[in-house]
């Protein structure tokens, strides 16, 4: 018994110290990090409307009716300038080849895509990856109408065309369906 | 045991990748380009070294019958804490590596040096013992690193080394080029470098 309680405090101690100096640690660093994560989550929306000056997320009641009749929708934000909305940036989640891809569509109030930006996923290296490494997959998407449904092609020209990746078709069609999700989303609720 | 024997075991005889053959679950899965191969062995030889050095000092008061635990614990605050130093000042290699910052806890080199290492050397020796053991660890992970983004994706450190017309054999980035490559190390490491120096 005696023992048993020794190895116990000593066992304590050792858990005491860590526990401190990890408790200062997080004291200093949990302040920065809650900055970046926050950048994050409205960094990729400021870079694709520049010119707007605030960004609300979409009001709750509204956000569930567009969820109820879509699935890839996730989140909505509304890009402000002064009190004018200007654009809407769309968190839309969509299956891959290798799990969840979860992208970031920004559509303007003219109906027109703006952004395409992925911020998370994890394809094949070299193959599904080029939706990110391939600065011509998102450049596709600029301008588009928003209007109707996207199909992926080898040469996009006309409004409704990307560039569809050789190889990745997996990947390719998901992000397809997601911003069709969001082209949906917009046509049915957002514009109206 | 001489200084110079420490580091001939750690880089070489005992080398932690190509001899022993622990801790091989980040090397294959991080060492996909050469920054992140650099980061994760800076980050592994930082938490060896640090639990070394603490493992080694509480080594006359650690109970034999809870020394694991005890281990596991340092081991696991120095993991902690290079985990929110990286998350909060160097938030894409953060981003890059994941969850192999925290499985470090698990990476059974640590362990290993904690327990045939530092719970019985002094201070200074676990100290450099975890250089030369991390060094070992480093220099392994940086050479398949270096080669698996050059063949694999046809750059070094992020810049693109060829023209277009180079077509990167992507099954070197992927899983089972990683499997490939190690094991083709692994025999070269252990007939020319560790022959040579056992003679």
């Amino acid at each position: 018994m005696n023992e048993t309680l020794k190895l116990g405090l000593i066992l304590f101690l050792v858990a005491a110290v860590s526990a401190g100096v990890l408790a200062f640690a997080n004291e200093v660093t949990a302040p920065i990090i809650a900055e970046i994560e926050k950048q994050g989550s409205f960094g990729a929306i400021a870079e694709i409307f520049p010119e707007a000056d605030d960004f609300q997320p979409l009001e709750e009641e509204k956000l569930n009716e567009i969820k109820a009749s879509n699935n890839f929708v996730q989140e909505v934000t509304k890009a402000l300038k002064g009190e004018e909305i200007i654009g809407y940036g769309l968190k839309v989640k969509s299956v891959g080849y290798g799990g969840d891809i979860i992208s970031l569509i920004g559509i303007n109030t003219e109906g027109r895509i703006v952004g395409f930006n992925v911020l998370q996923m994890s394809e094949t290296p070299a193959v599904g990856s080029r939706i990110v490494d391939d600065p011509a997959f998102a450049e596709s998407f600029i301008g588009k109408s928003a209007t109707e449904k996207l199909v992926p092609v080898e040469n996009p020209s006309a409004d409704n065309e990307f560039l569809a990746l050789s190889g990745a078709t997996v990947s390719t069609t998901a992000v397809q369906a997601a911003v069709n999700g969001a082209v949906d989303a917009y046509v049915n609720y957002l514009s109206k | 045991m001489k200084i110079s024997d420490i580091f001939k075991n750690g880089i070489i005889k005992q080398n932690p990748i190509f001899v022993q053959l622990i801790g091989m679950c980040s090397v294959l899965a991080v060492s996909s380009s050469l920054k992140n191969s650099v980061t994760m062995a800076i980050a592994v030889i930082g938490v060896l070294v640090l639990s070394n050095i603490v493992i080694s000092m509480l080594r006359k008061v650690t109970p034999e019958k809870i020394r694991i635990p005890i281990f596991i614990v340092v081991i696991a605050t120095f993991v902690t804490l290079v985990e929110m130093l990286m998350k909060a000042f160097m938030q894409p290699m953060y981003q890059a590596l994941g969850i192999f910052i925290p499985l470090i806890v698990v990476n059974c080199i640590i362990l290993a040096r904690a327990e045939a290492f530092a719970s019985k050397n002094s201070v200074f020796k676990s100290a450099l013992d975890g250089v030369a053991m991390g060094l070992g660890y480093g220099i392994a992970i940086t050479i398949l690193g270096t080669i698996r983004e050059i063949i694999g994706s046809g750059s070094l450190w992020g810049i693109q080394l060829f023209g277009e017309g180079f077509q990167p054999a992507a099954l070197f980035v992927a899983p089972p080029g990683a499997f490939i490559l190690l094991g083709i190390l692994i025999a070269i490491f252990r007939t020319v470098v560790v022959k040579r120096f056992s003679e």
